[in-house]
């Protein structure tokens, strides 16, 4: 019975360093993109920083300090995009490689190797893990230094709340890759759920900005709790729910999330395999 | 005239080709029809936690981009983007997604005129992605979202204007992709430099002077200031008129220039063997 843990865990971390030699070789293979990947969120954010100046120059705003009680907007938007940045990379990591082997055709070949599939792709996610640790580090370095945007002391206190944080995300990563399998177009999928687990958990923006449907579907989503009590935490702003209530929707999702995903995955790599339509994009 | 004839045919093949592309994923009805209500909302969303429940904090922003209606100003501006991006983009990484797949060198050997596998590209986008944006546009000021008090007519007249430039713009892009394996960084930087100098997303008053002035000079931007000028304040096309002339000018010096560096990039790549290996 030992043993047979043992293999079991020999096997997984073997697929998970064979993965992460393989994306090592690729990025050495296409240098420039270590550099994308730095450059990646400061693209992205620039247009939006500048709209964020164009209504709060000195980043303080009234309107922030009606909704949440905290009128800091630079440190309030800068929490929501590391998490932001966090989800989209996982999201992508997962998702989007799968996409990738099959568009380069050798998804079927690797699947058809005696490891687990589920491994593959946790290994997959964690290189792009330690991707997404280099690009935080440094687009934060940036943001602070370029843009001016700071983030409390406070908020480096409340980092633990990423260790949930980032399991509940693996299994939304993992239930995504089961999309991704069984739908084929990633494009769509990564900026439709990317819209929702984004936009909607307020990562941008303050949820109570949106009608009421919205915040219905938002107060559904686990992530808004994690985002929301770090900024609590890191700006003592006001909480969506009572503190208490936040704390165990977190804990139930930590469970929850990371179980369907997993069932999610098993089912659509099972259903895939017998269709035969693994190679097929 | 044969030679139009099977640069058009080669064109319409390819446009074909993308569309089938398309329809073949269950999910290009959310691209196509649910992308474009959703996207604009994220900076919509973003801006109204700015301004507050009743534009407390909006003073700024008005005073930089001349309205009070930046939900108007901000969903017009996101739609354009997503518009012109996609036209923009997708004959130039087209090009660089057949390398990836394998098919780049069997199509370059087909006798055919190379630069149609472009343009039918964006024959494609524009098919595909132009109905959405008036669907969108519509959707949004049948919910009140937008102020729209513009002539229709005017409207498509600016987006007739403003495509020689924006397939010449392609033309160049696809140039590059062709001589460079890894395009994604040039998209990525192209796109936001552009977002950002043609006040896409943002009021242009927030640049700097400098840039203020390099931003007015790019056809793009006045093509975004005669599409809200129309939609929100109904201004028509006689405010415009000078606009209208420069984009169209600077549209064809871009579209003919295009041209000549396609086809000199055609002649450097197929004399450096660039086209198969990714």
């Amino acid at each position: 019975m030992e043993n047979k843990y043992c293999s079991k865990a020999d096997h997984f971390f073997l697929v998970i360093r064979a993965s992460l030699k393989k994306n090592l070789l690729e990025i050495i293979r296409y240098p420039v993109n270590s550099i994308f990947i730095v450059l990646f969120p400061i693209f992205w954010t620039l247009p939006v920083y500048l709209l964020i100046y164009s209504f709060a120059p000195d980043g303080v705003s009234k309107g922030l300090q009606i909704y949440t009680g905290t009128d800091l907007f630079f440190p309030y938007y800068l929490i929501g995009m590391i998490v932001g940045l966090f989800i989209n990379q996982v999201f992508w990591g997962m998702g989007f490689a799968l996409k990738r082997l099959m568009d380069i055709g050798v998804l079927e070949t690797i699947w058809s190797y005696p490891i687990n599939h589920l491994h593959f792709i946790i290994g997959e996610s964690i290189y792009n893990l330690i991707e997404t640790l280099y690009s935080l580090i440094a687009s934060i370095l940036i943001m602070r230094f370029v843009f001016g945007f700071y983030l409390t002391v406070e908020f480096f206190k409340a980092l633990y709340i990423f260790i949930p944080f980032t399991i509940v995300i693996y299994g939304f990563g993992i239930f995504f890759a089961a999309l991704i399998l069984q739908f084929k177009d990633p494009n769509t999928l990564v900026d439709i759920s990317s819209f929702t687990v984004m936009t909607l958990t307020g990562s941008q923006n303050p949820v109570q900005v949106f009608p009421k449907f919205l915040i219905a579907i938002s107060l559904s989503i686990p992530v808004t709790y994690f985002i929301d009590y770090l900024r609590v935490l890191s700006l003592n702003s006001k909480s969506l729910l009572p503190k208490n209530i936040e704390i165990i929707i977190m804990s139930i999702s930590v469970i929850v999330v990371p179980l369907i995903g997993i069932k999610y995955f098993k089912y659509v790599d099972k259903k895939c395999r017998r269709l035969g339509t693994i190679g097929i994009h | 005239m044969k030679k139009i004839k099977i640069f058009f045919q080669a064109s319409f093949a390819t446009a074909k080709k993308d569309i089938i592309s398309i329809l073949r994923y269950k999910t290009w009805f959310i691209s196509v029809l649910v992308w474009p209500i959703l996207m604009p909302y994220t900076f919509v969303f973003l801006a109204k936690g700015l301004a507050g429940p009743t534009n407390e904090g909006i003073d700024n922003f008005a005073r930089l981009s001349g309205t009070t209606d930046y939900s108007s100003f901000i969903i017009l501006g996101n739609l354009t983007w997503m518009f012109l991006n996609m036209i923009m983009w997708d004959g130039g990484l087209k090009l660089n997604s057949s390398r990836r797949i394998g098919i780049l060198d069997t199509l370059w050997t087909a006798p055919s005129p190379r630069l149609a596998y472009v343009f039918g590209s964006a024959i494609s986008s524009i098919v595909i992605n132009f109905s959405p944006i008036v669907i969108s546009t519509a959707f949004f000021s049948m919910v009140k979202i937008i102020s729209f008090k513009a002539n229709i007519f005017d409207l498509l007249i600016y987006t007739l204007s403003i495509l020689p430039f924006i397939i010449g713009f392609l033309f160049i892009f696809s140039s590059l992709t062709l001589r460079s394996k890894e395009a994604n960084l040039v998209v990525h930087a192209v796109r936001v430099i552009l977002s950002i100098l043609c006040g896409l997303q943002l009021p242009i008053g927030v640049l700097p002077l400098f840039l203020q002035k390099i931003s007015l000079s790019i056809p793009i931007t006045l093509y975004m200031n005669c599409i809200r000028d129309s939609i929100i304040k109904g201004q028509g096309i006689s405010y415009h008129i000078n606009s209208l002339i420069y984009i169209l000018t600077i549209g064809f010096i871009t579209f003919i220039a295009s041209i000549v560096v396609f086809k000199l990039t055609e002649k450097k790549v197929k004399n450096k063997g660039l086209i198969s290996g990714y």
